[in-house]
């Protein structure tokens, strides 16, 4: 069942066939968990919404219609509107802590260089989230899917000139918030 | 291996790439817990009893609905007559 391709585990999901959906989710759901974890910067969120992620897509299979794009840029679109409403609902939601970025890989053993490796990681993931969400969404694929940009412009429903451009962009304007910001320690 | 400071002080710096390798050796994917994966699998396999619940609900809600529906209809019936009564 796992060697499933992702067209015929969607539509025989679409079916009803529940364990052609479990497929596509074991097949996902790490990586719509990656994506909220990193818009929202809180695993608890992140389990939440990827759970109504899930149980969204799974609602609505039998309307689901394939236009070319991949099954994934489906559940990348359910997710973001999911992190926009979370936004929206909690607009005046504090900075996100920085234990909660503590289960991050490649920690150095050392307590204060791991400290100074924490307070840089926090301000770049503030940096990335004051970003327009589909810039989010490419550092995203781009850094942690470590995906090409061909595909990228796939999930995203670009071109790859697009995409090419847009990560330009999103560079710039990465390196132009982190000379404001100083390079002071936080 | 750069960091945040190295790159605030070359901002000004044409290329890139030191962004890119500072970017790719930060973030990194996480893996959700294995025990939230598993229960979740099983919550979208599994039939809710919520929603059999919920239409109980339903149901007992519109059979009240439905009560004061016929009560109401009654009183006024029941009203209409005796104004009918005193009248004629």
């Amino acid at each position: 069942m796992t060697d499933l391709t992702d067209e015929v585990a969607v539509r025989r999901a679409a079916e009803g066939d529940q364990e052609a959906f479990a497929v596509l989710y074991e097949r996902y759901v790490t990586r719509i968990y990656n994506y909220i974890y990193y818009r929202t910067g809180s695993a608890h969120d992140a389990e939440d919404l990827t759970a109504r992620v899930f149980f969204r897509a799974m609602s609505n299979m039998k309307n689901y219609r394939d236009r070319g794009a991949p099954f994934s840029a489906w559940l990348y679109r359910i997710a973001h509107n999911l992190v926009a409403n979370w936004y929206r609902d909690n607009s005046r939601r504090k900075e996100v802590a920085l234990e909660d970025y503590l289960q991050l890989p490649e920690r150095s053993a050392h307590p204060e260089t791991a400290l100074v490796r924490d307070q840089e990681m926090e301000r770049l993931l503030h940096l990335i989230r004051k970003q327009p969400s589909e810039r989010q969404h490419l550092l995203i694929l781009k850094f942690v899917e470590r995906l090409s940009n061909a595909e990228i412009a796939v999930i995203m429903g670009r071109s790859e000139g697009a995409i090419k451009s847009l990560y330009h962009r999103t560079l710039n304007s990465l390196r132009d918030s982190l000379e404001k910001s100083g390079g002071e320690p936080l | 291996m750069m960091n945040l400071v190295f790159w605030a002080r070359n901002a000004s710096e044409p290329h890139l790439e030191g962004l890119e390798s500072w970017l790719t050796s930060s973030l990194s994917p996480v893996e959700p817990d294995p025990a939230f994966v598993g229960r979740l699998r099983d919550r979208l396999l599994t039939p809710s009893p919520v929603s059999v619940e919920q239409c109980r609900r339903d149901r007992i809600i519109f059979v009240r609905v439905a009560l004061m529906l016929v009560a109401g209809a009654s009183l006024v019936w029941l009203i209409s007559r005796m104004l009918r009564s005193r009248s004629g």
